[in-house]
This record gives structure tokens, C-alpha cells and sequence, in this order.
């Protein structure tokens, strides 16, 4: 069985889990987190093919992800376009933006990208909060329209739990048939040793670029169903700290794997919750459960399974090729 | 037919002169040793021939195209194929996928078709599966495909960087050490596969300090000694030559 038919069988599985928890689960609450953790797993998707295939760290995707809330609410606000089409102009702009920050950092070597995104991201918040008289300023944005269909509106938090999966298991599809092909190997091959890929006639500014604009997009996707989901946005959503917690989700689920995004974004975005009844002390417990995560797997959740099973595998390996027997 | 063509290639590192003029060519079908001291500037050859380094000046031709300065993906798709020293494999692939990153340059799916998967990105998945097997083959590693690359023996490693560079099907490959570092049955092994590649007319250059080796499998011998050419010709001629005694051996011999 190919890696890709392998991943599609789980993507399959995690459909069927996905589309059967509204059945027993009817609370509005969990839904609404659920309905996070989706958003952040498209982020943190996207953000793993950056990171973790392509070895290119941002700290801004939480300006993406403003960028998709913002120009898609203000767009549909303003000018009464239909939500649908302005998440497309949003993901264009996104994208630009991003090809605009990439083009020139991508073909440094070293770190650049890590600084530029980091102060696109700031730039972007102090917009918001500045620029008041377009985006409401610190108070926020209210009564952003909803999705609708045929007059049909995304209205509740079950709603729009159908529609923000449908994207993220598609967006999770996509990602897969990506990591599985020619330009997978490529990310991966420059994530590795950037020279020894060039030599393999990578051109390994190009698919750096290509990746770090997929992964904008993705954010600016995301950040559009959160808009007209909640129908209420404020700039502390898109500041540095959301950033930094997306790139955290990519290394506590498994840096490197797309199934990482999805633990690690399932993990962390309702600790904080669930956190809560230990009041003050909450932030230690949440640094302490990080640090043991990293200690005792270093990989992250995902890839500290995927080594288990790896050893497991060479040991049979080695069991047959030499028939040794291992005792312990 | 010459392939390649290397005409007063220097190469100044901040004030070390790395090569002071170095003029070969390679024609098509030999194998051409590169031996010399350390530091002799070997490296630094194949680095400017593969498009890593720019030349301070001189010329680099291909097919009788100059192509000096080219960056390394382009010499790359044009077919020059080369290995690293510190064999630079890719630790976390599979080594079925290590060879199959090498097929990159013969595949032309971009990331759209690849995103949705394209019935070409699946034609190109299985020709690129064919092919590393074919060349897993040839190195006799086909049943370790699966194995992550990290796990290998070096020597293994070394083979697959090897099929790796292959899997691309180079006009030319540029071995730089390839047995460098290997025990003695390892670099017997090396040796056979070379052997090989040169059965299947594969046109090498082969950097390589055990001299052994470089006497079985060379048409010609390129003796390099900071960083200028010092003797070129068959293995007898070089062995034979007194500067390259006096370059390996020292003044009184």
C-alpha cells in the first residue's frame, strides 16, 4: 500500500469520526470548540507543510489568518458581497502578500523568513487597532454576514461544525496528495540538505516560495470561516501570541507530519479550557504539560508514535535478515 | 565527443587562491579520476562543475554550451548529476524516497497538479517508483527501500546517494569520495559497483584517495596540487610521473 492510500484510509476513518460527533454531541459549546480546533488544524496544516516538510519557520501566520478575517468581514460588510466571494478575494490577497514577503526573504539563506514574518505580523495588528475608523479599532467588528446558501444561513454552531470540517478534511486531502508527490519530496529534500536538493535540479527558492504562499492561504482561509462564523472579530485573535501558539501546535503534534497538525491543534486548543479549574496556576500546568511533551518525545505526539513503530519495525527486520533472537 | 569542457577555471575564497587554472575536458563514456593532496582544490571543482560555486574566471562548457555560473538546479536538469563528500543524504526519507527525489528533474508536476493530484502526478508517481527500484537495483538495495535512510549502514548510505544522483539519468555523475570513510569490504563493494557503472558507459568523475580503485576504474587520471593541474593521462603515465611523485611524496623520494 502506497503512503498516500495509507493517509487516505485515516483521512477517511477521521470523516467518519468527524461527521458522527454531532450524533451524541449536541451541546453548543463543545461544538464552538471543536469548531476552533478545525480552524487552527487548517492553520496548523498548512503551517506544517511550511515548517515541517519545507524546514521554513513564520511567526505571522496570525496576520494571514487576520488577513482572511478582516478583508473578507470588510468586504462583506461594506460592499454587501457575498461572504463566499470574498473569502476568494481575501485568500487572493493573502496570497500576494505572502509571495510579496516571500520572494525576497525565500532567497536568503539563513532565518530571514522567521524576522520578516514576525514584522508583518506586528504591522498587521498595529494596523487593526490604528486604523479604527475601517476596522473598528481594539473594541472589534461586529455583524459580519454569514455564509449563506440559496437563503440558507450558517446560523449555529452545528451549522457551521459541517462546513468548517468539510474544509479542513478537504484542506487535510489536499495537504496529503501534496506531501505524497514530486513537490512533497522536493520540501522535504531542501528541509533536509538545501544544497544536495539544488544538485537534484530543485529549485529550492521556488518551491519555498510556493509552500510559504499555500500556507497564507490556508490561514487566510481559516481566518474567513472564523469571521463569518462568529460574526464578531477583534485584533487580540491576530496578534504575535496566536502565532506563536500555531507554530507551538506544530511541534507538540508531531513536527513533520500533517497528522501532527491535527493532534497537535486537538491537544492545545482547548487546554486553556480545560485548564481552568486550576485558576492561577493554570499557565505553570500548561508550560509543564508542554515541557514533558518535548522531553519525552521530542518528535512531538505524532512522531513519537511513528519512531515506536519505526523500531519496532527494523527490529523485525533485523529478526529475519539475521534470526537472532532477541531476548529483552 | 567532449561532454564537458573546463577552460582556466580560479576560484579566490576571500584571498586563498582554492584554483589557480584549471583546464580539462571530459568526453563521453570515461571515467575521469581526480586525485591530488587534500585541499588540492578537487572539491572546489566539482562545486563550480555543478553549479554550487561561481568561478572568479574561467569557463565552464556543456555539450559546447558555456554554462559558467549556472545555479545548481539548472546544471542539474541539463544532466549533471554529482554525490557530496559528507554523503548529504535525506536522514528522515525512506530510501525509496531518497531516490525518488532524484527523479525530480525528469518529472514536471507543479504544486497545483500536485495539490489535487492530477492523473499526470499519478503517471509521474509510478515512473518514479520504476525507476528507483531500477536503480535500487543496481546498487542492491531494493529490499531495503523501505528502510528510513537514517537507519543505513555508511556504506549503504553511500550507495544510495549514488542512486540517487542515477535516478535522474545524468550524461554525467560526479562521484566525490565515494568510498571515503568505508572498511575495506565496503569500499570492495564500491568498487564493484563502479566497476558496473562503468560497464553501462555512465561518463564519472570520480574524486577518490584509495588509489587502488582509482588505477581499476579510471580511463584517465586528473592529478590536481594546489589548485593547478599537474598531470593528466592514463593510470600508467600518472603513476609514473615524477610530479606527482614529488606531490604525494615530498621532496626527497
Amino acid at each position: 500500500m502506497s503512503p498516500l492510500t495509507r493517509d487516505r484510509i485515516f483521512l477517511s476513518a477521521l470523516g467518519g469520526v468527524v461527521f458522527s460527533i454531532p450524533l451524541v454531541l449536541k451541546n453548543p459549546y463543545y461544538l464552538n470548540v471543536l469548531n476552533i480546533v478545525g480552524l487552527n488544524v487548517l492553520v496548523v496544516a498548512g503551517l506544517t507543510l511550511l515548517i515541517g516538510y519545507a524546514g521554513q519557520i513564520s511567526l505571522g501566520h496570525g496576520g494571514f489568518y487576520a488577513m482572511g478575517a478582516y478583508i473578507s468581514a470588510l468586504l462583506a460588510i461594506n460592499l454587501g458581497w457575498s461572504p463566499w466571494i470574498t473569502t476568494l478575494m481575501a485568500m487572493a490577497a493573502t496570497g500576494v502578500t505572502a509571495l510579496i514577503i516571500g520572494i525576497p526573504t525565500l532567497r536568503l539563506k539563513g532565518h530571514y523568513l522567521v524576522m520578516a514574518t514576525l514584522g508583518f505580523n506586528l504591522i498587521v495588528y498595529i494596523l487593526l487597532v490604528q486604523l479604527d475608523n475601517l476596522t473598528g479599532g481594539p473594541s472589534g467588528l461586529p455583524g459580519i454576514p454569514l455564509y449563506t446558501v440559496a437563503g440558507w444561513g450558517f446560523n449555529t454552531d452545528l451549522k457551521c461544525y459541517w462546513l468548517i470540517w468539510a474544509l479542513t478534511l478537504g484542506g487535510l486531502f489536499l495537504a496529503f496528495n501534496l506531501v505524497h508527490s514530486r513537490m512533497g519530496r522536493a520540501l522535504v529534500a531542501i528541509r533536509e540538505s538545501e544544497v544536495a536538493a539544488g544538485c537534484l535540479g530543485i529549485e529550492t527558492w521556488k518551491c519555498k516560495t510556493q509552500v510559504f504562499v499555500l500556507s497564507a492561504v490556508m490561514a487566510s482561509l481559516a481566518g474567513s470561516l472564523y469571521a463569518h462564523y462568529m460574526t464578531f472579530i477583534s485584533p487580540k485573535t491576530f496578534d504575535i501570541f496566536y502565532s506563536i501558539e500555531v507554530v507551538a501546535m506544530v511541534i507538540i503534534g508531531g513536527i513533520g507530519s500533517l497528522w501532527g497538525a491535527l493532534l497537535g491543534s486537538a491537544f492545545l486548543t482547548p487546554l486553556p479550557q480545560l485548564l481552568h479549574f486550576f485558576d492561577e496556576y493554570k499557565d505553570i500546568i500548561y508550560g509543564a504539560i508542554f515541557m514533558g511533551v518535548l522531553i519525552f518525545s521530542p518528535q512531538g505526539l505524532v512522531g513519537g508514535l511513528v519512531r515506536l513503530y519505526q523500531k519496532k519495525r527494523l527490529m523485525s527486520q533485523f529478526k529475519r535478515v539475521k534470526g537472532i533472537k532477541w531476548n529483552s | 565527443m567532449e561532454l564537458l569542457e573546463v577552460r582556466g577555471l580560479v576560484k579566490h575564497f576571500n584571498g586563498v587562491r582554492a584554483l589557480k587554472g584549471i583546464s580539462f575536458s571530459l568526453r563521453e563514456g570515461e571515467i575521469l579520476g581526480m586525485i591530488g593532496p587534500n585541499g588540492a582544490g578537487k572539491t572546489t571543482l566539482v562545486n563550480i562543475v555543478s553549479g554550487i560555486y561561481r568561478p572568479t574566471s574561467g569557463d565552464v562548457f556543456f555539450q559546447g554550451e558555456r554554462v559558467t555560473g549556472k545555479p545548481s538546479h539548472a546544471m542539474a536538469r541539463m544532466g549533471v548529476a554529482r554525490t557530496f563528500q559528507h554523503i548529504q543524504i535525506f536522514p528522515e526519507m525512506t530510501v525509496l524516497e531518497n531516490v525518488m527525489a532524484g527523479y525530480h528533474i525528469r518529472g514536471s508536476s507543479g504544486v497545483i497538479p500536485c495539490l489535487f493530484h492530477f492523473p499526470s502526478v499519478r503517471r509521474e508517481e509510478e515512473g518514479a517508483v520504476k525507476r528507483a527500484l531500477e536503480v535500487l537495483d543496481l546498487v542492491g538495495l531494493r529490499d531495503k527501500a523501505k528502510w528510513p535512510a537514517f537507519a543505513l549502514p555508511y556504506g549503504d548510505q553511500k550507495k544510495v546517494v549514488i542512486a540517487r544522483a542515477l535516478s535522474g539519468n545524468p550524461k554525467i555523475l560526479m562521484l566525490d569520495e565515494p568510498a571515503g570513510g568505508l572498511n575495506e569490504m565496503e569500499t570492495q563493494e564500491m568498487g564493484e559497483l563502479l566497476e558496473e557503472l562503468r560497464r553501462l558507459g555512465i561518463t564519472l568523475v570520480l574524486i577518490e584517495h584509495d588509489m587502488t580503485l582509482v588505477m581499476d576504474v579510471c580511463h584517465r587520471i586528473l592529478v590536481i596540487h594546489h589548485g593547478r593541474r599537474i598531470a593528466l593521462g592514463d593510470p600508467q603515465g600518472v603513476r609514473r610521473d615524477p610530479q606527482v611523485i614529488h606531490a604525494y611524496l615530498g621532496e626527497n623520494v
